[in-house]
């Protein structure tokens, strides 16, 4: 019999669970969706929801659920707090809702049905005629500092890292970059991948600024899917670098060219030695997208007081686990090799 | 006189597992209702939730076998 | 020392996790190196230069996790390894404000004499839920759909072994005690219980028997599936026997569509033990095998509904056509089919209610031919289309193919919306039919929905020199809480020719697109 509804669009109030008056439950056919609504949607997920077939979902998290597209790419429905990015579709999930625990599963379809973004079997439903298109700021706001000032805010920003980052991976390194030299390192304790990665990064570093691309191209080579994440550390190491240096060359007009083959030898070389997941943020940091909280943490760099670079660095410490303070440690890297030497 | 007849013509007193806009309306209409929050178990993996069916099979019938039928709810 | 790596393939936590099974493991008393990271080449590299890669960590991917471990002995690599299992296997939790019982057992602590356990759980979980229910000693109303045949067979089995009640999988309707569960209409107490394999039918025949001014002792639905080969019958039968044994109960009429000739043949036997009188309503079924047994038979809901009244009453029953009379019938058939251009000539039915559009291809088979469907009595009759009509058309919208990403058609009027200013854009559509259902579970106010449709719908053909006539019935009482008169109005005054049941109007929609050519078949 399938005269009657098996799906309710309810009438009802709120509940404890309930996101604004629509009520939610988990569905592997077509009782209670969760309805959500996209706020904003970044460019590479965009794209993709052009089609009738967006994807497969690939990973649950709790606050985030990665759709592999037809494309074989990533992009990501989550919650607010987790913020904009190029792949990011950020929606109204309720603070307190876990993605993991409504019955969305791996491989469930993804599909776009009239606009609206259908996880699994009605299991969440997203309207997207709301949502306004996400852009990561490219050309910065700010009137761009003095050069004194910004390697100030470096060294705020170190600074907060080392009181409040998290040092799983590579960032631990952070503690010894003096003006974005890795060469002064002796006994200190360091953890096994940073350990392993030291020479790697500190070499990287000097054929970034030698423009030696072979040479780039095998440093990062032994970098790449280092370390421990569901982003390794070295990898998020590395979009901070290649964010940091396409947005402060595109902004102060200098060494664009050069920065742009550095990127391209840098992730020439991340097919299949590294997650899915990674793949996709490197391949976005290398253009200079990223998440928005990197990307204004960059521009806070160029364009403001001290204080601000300090709450714009803990808003990235805050991402992830580790991620953030690596990503902080490759944006002080790539900041120090545009900044140091001009 | 069989379970069901005790159902027949008495005050429903119903417990909602799932949709919870049931709730309202059997409200509505005087029977007493319970909503039970319900997640899928073992976060929804298929897996895990076989695993658990036969461990509950395993103790069912164990119970079953080893005790005098459990009363049921009249 | 013991090294032993766990590969996890295709296996996705996040970095948090990740981090606690690390730390966690790492501190266990023992544990000399434990590393937790994705097999990506350079960690692989990192795992072989500590001495912590196997061979089996060797081939995994970058996709999979990789928990490498070396402990002091073989005993404390094993609690490692139960303690990553445990730590990777956790259960998200989330925070509710309300304490709401999240089990079964645990609501029945809250509500000991519970009856009825109402489940609308996805279908994968469905027999789970149930089962703990039944074993509870729990009659069971399981709404779920999705639910494979054999386990639906197995619930069913022990229900009948306990003497409990098993209404569904796929059950969206009944009526228990007087209140409706689920989906259904407000009616009046009385003497007339149903057992019906369909919801929507369920609701036509007892808004039908409410407007007779009879009522309903008890509704007990069974779930799409009941009357399967698979299944058998099993709830049917059960339910017989429970009217028969419910002193309220006097009359019962059965609603189906056609079961299996074995399955048919069960339920007639069971029917045949049972001492109060019974209705066979199987839609479209044959009447004579029916009748020989010494039942009533009825082909139509509305039959059904009327039967089993005069049977209450002690009338001789006859089968309906209309219930108005022929000189009302002829000039509504004049008045909408001579504005009809002459491109105009085929049926177009719309449906919320997938039994109301069997119903409708049962009745328009033999008027005006075989009518093309998503849901055909013949197979050549499938749409390849579900989205363009052929030919004469019914199409049930509550199926999959047009529920995927949003609700029911009985609570979203979207694609009906849409498909009605399709089909008036057709020179060849002539007739809309439509079924609007009213009660708990449906849309608020459904005319508030089709009219402005309709109305363009209209607008749309009269533009184009034609005329769409829209035929509909509504399934309702006064007392359903969308107020049916008010809904009748609006749709009169929008110019919707309203029947009184599925079938009549399914029957005047034949009259308007054949423009009266078939009054002499119908009418006599």
């Amino acid at each position: 019999m399938q005269s009657q509804p098996k799906n309710i669009k309810p009438q009802t109030g709120k509940t404890s669970r309930s996101n604004n008056d629509t009520d939610f439950f988990c569905s592997t056919t077509v009782t209670c969706p969760l309805y959500l609504e996209a706020t904003s949607v970044g460019p590479t997920a965009a794209r993709s929801l052009n089609q009738d077939r967006i994807g497969q979902v690939h990973s649950v998290f709790t606050r985030v659920v990665n759709v592999l597209t037809s494309g074989n790419r990533l992009i990501s429905v989550v919650g607010a707090d987790v913020g904009n990015g190029p792949i990011n579709i950020v929606t109204n999930l309720p603070q307190s809702t876990s993605m993991a625990s409504i019955g969305i599963r791996k491989n469930d379809e993804v599909l776009n049905v009239d606009g609206s973004i259908v996880l699994g079997k009605n299991v969440i439903i997203i309207s997207t005629k709301n949502a306004k298109e996400w852009k990561p700021q490219r050309i910065f706001r700010g009137k761009v500092l003095a050069i004194k000032k910004m390697r100030d805010n470096l060294t705020t920003m170190k600074e907060v890292t080392c009181a409040h980052g998290r040092f799983g991976g590579l960032a631990q390194l952070i503690e010894y970059v003096e003006e974005g030299r890795l060469d002064k390192l002796a006994g200190q304790e360091l953890n096994s991948f940073a350990r392993r990665a030291l020479p790697h990064l500190s070499m990287l570093m000097k054929t970034i600024r030698a423009g030696d691309y072979q040479d780039i191209k095998r440093s990062a080579q032994e970098l790449v899917g280092l370390g421990p994440g569901l982003t390794p550390s070295a990898d998020d190491v590395l979009s901070g670098l290649m964010a940091s240096l396409t947005l402060i060359s595109e902004n102060l007009n200098i060494f664009e060219d050069s920065v742009s083959e550095v990127n391209k030898s840098i992730i020439s070389c991340i097919q299949d030695r590294t997650t899915l997941i990674s793949q996709e943020f490197l391949m976005h940091a290398a253009v200079g997208e990223a998440n928005e909280p990197i990307v204004a943490l960059i521009e806070k760099i160029l364009t403001a007081r001290p204080n601000e670079v300090e709450e714009a660095t803990r808003h990235v410490l805050a991402i992830g686990e580790a991620s953030g303070t690596d990503v902080v440690l490759g944006v002080f890297l790539g900041s120090w090799l545009l900044l140091g030497d001009v | 006189m069989s379970k069901k007849e005790n159902l027949l013509n008495k005050k429903l007193k119903v417990i909602n597992i799932g949709i919870e806009t049931f709730v309202e309306d059997l409200k509505k209409q005087g029977a007493e209702v319970i909503h039970v929050d319900w997640r899928p178990p073992a976060g929804g993996d298929v897996e895990i939730l076989k695993l658990l069916d036969k461990l509950e099979e395993g103790v069912d019938s164990s119970k079953r076998n080893h005790s005098k039928r459990p009363t049921k709810k009249q | 020392m013991v090294v032993r790596v766990i590969v996890r393939k295709d296996t996705y936590r996040d970095s948090v996790t990740l981090m606690k099974v690390s730390n966690e493991v790492s501190i266990l008393e023992g544990v000399l190196q434990a590393a937790v990271v994705m097999a990506t080449p350079t960690n692989k590299q990192l795992l072989k230069d500590v001495k912590l890669l196997t061979d089996e960590a060797g081939k995994a991917t970058p996709n999979d996790l990789v928990i490498a471990l070396d402990a002091k002995n073989e005993e404390i690599m094993k609690s490692a390894i139960s303690e990553v299992d445990k730590l990777l296997s956790a259960r998200e939790t989330t925070e509710t404000e309300e304490v709401l019982p999240k089990t079964l057992d645990s609501a029945l602590r809250l509500m000991p004499d519970a009856n009825l356990v109402m489940i609308s759980v996805p279908g994968d979980f469905a027999k789970r839920e149930a089962l703990k229910a039944l074993r509870k000693g729990l009659n069971v109303f399981l709404f779920s759909s999705n639910v494979p045949v054999e386990q639906e067979l197995e619930l069913k089995k022990i229900s009948r072994e306990e003497g409990l009640l098993m209404m569904g999988p796929d059950c969206g309707t009944a009526i228990i005690n007087n209140i409706v569960l689920g989906f259904g209409n407000i009616v009046s107490q009385g003497s007339i219980g149903i057992v019906s394999a369909s919801g929507t039918g369920l609701q036509q025949v007892s808004t039908l028997i409410h407007e007779r001014g009879l009522g309903m002792s008890q509704a007990i639905g069974i779930g799409g599936n009941d009357l399967s080969g698979t299944v058998g019958g099993i709830m049917m039968i059960e339910g017989i026997k429970l009217l028969e044994e419910d002193e309220k109960t006097q009359a019962i009429v059965l609603v189906s569509k056609p079961p299996v000739p074995q399955v048919s043949e069960k339920v007639l036997q069971a029917a045949s033990r049972c001492k109060k009188p019974i209705v066979v309503n199987f839609i479209g079924g044959k009447v004579d095998e029916i009748s020989k047994r010494g039942f009533v038979a009825a082909t139509t809901l509305e039959d059904g509904a009327r039967a089993v009244c005069d049977l209450l009453q002690r009338k001789k029953t006859r089968n309906i056509v209309f219930t108005i009379p022929k000189g009302t019938i002829l000039p509504i058939v004049k008045a909408q089919s001579s504005k009809l251009s002459k491109t105009q000539r085929y049926v177009r039915g719309l449906f919320s209610g997938g039994t109301l559009c069997y119903e409708s291809l049962v009745i328009l088979a033999p008027l005006i031919g075989d009518v093309y469907s998503n849901t055909p009595l013949k197979t050549g009759y499938k749409l390849e289309d579900v989205s363009v009509s052929k030919n004469h058309t019914c199409i049930d919208m509550g199926t999959e193919e047009f529920t995927v990403g949003r609700p029911h058609p009985m609570i979203d009027f979207t694609l009906r919306k849409r498909r009605i200013i399709q089909e008036a854009k057709d020179p060849e559509a002539a007739v809309l039919l439509l079924d609007v259902v009213l009660g708990y579970g449906s849309h608020q106010n459904p005319v508030a929905e089709l009219v402005p449709s309709i109305a363009e719908a209209k607008s749309i053909a009269e533009q184009n020199g034609r005329f769409l006539s829209v035929v509909a019935s509504i399934v309702g009482t006064p007392e359903d809480p969308q107020d049916l008169r008010k809904q009748k109005k609006k749709l009169e005054e929008a110019g919707v020719v309203i029947m009184p049941s599925n079938a009549q109007a399914t029957r005047m929609t034949a009259l308007v697109a054949t423009r009266g050519a078939i009054e002499e078949k119908l009418l006599g």
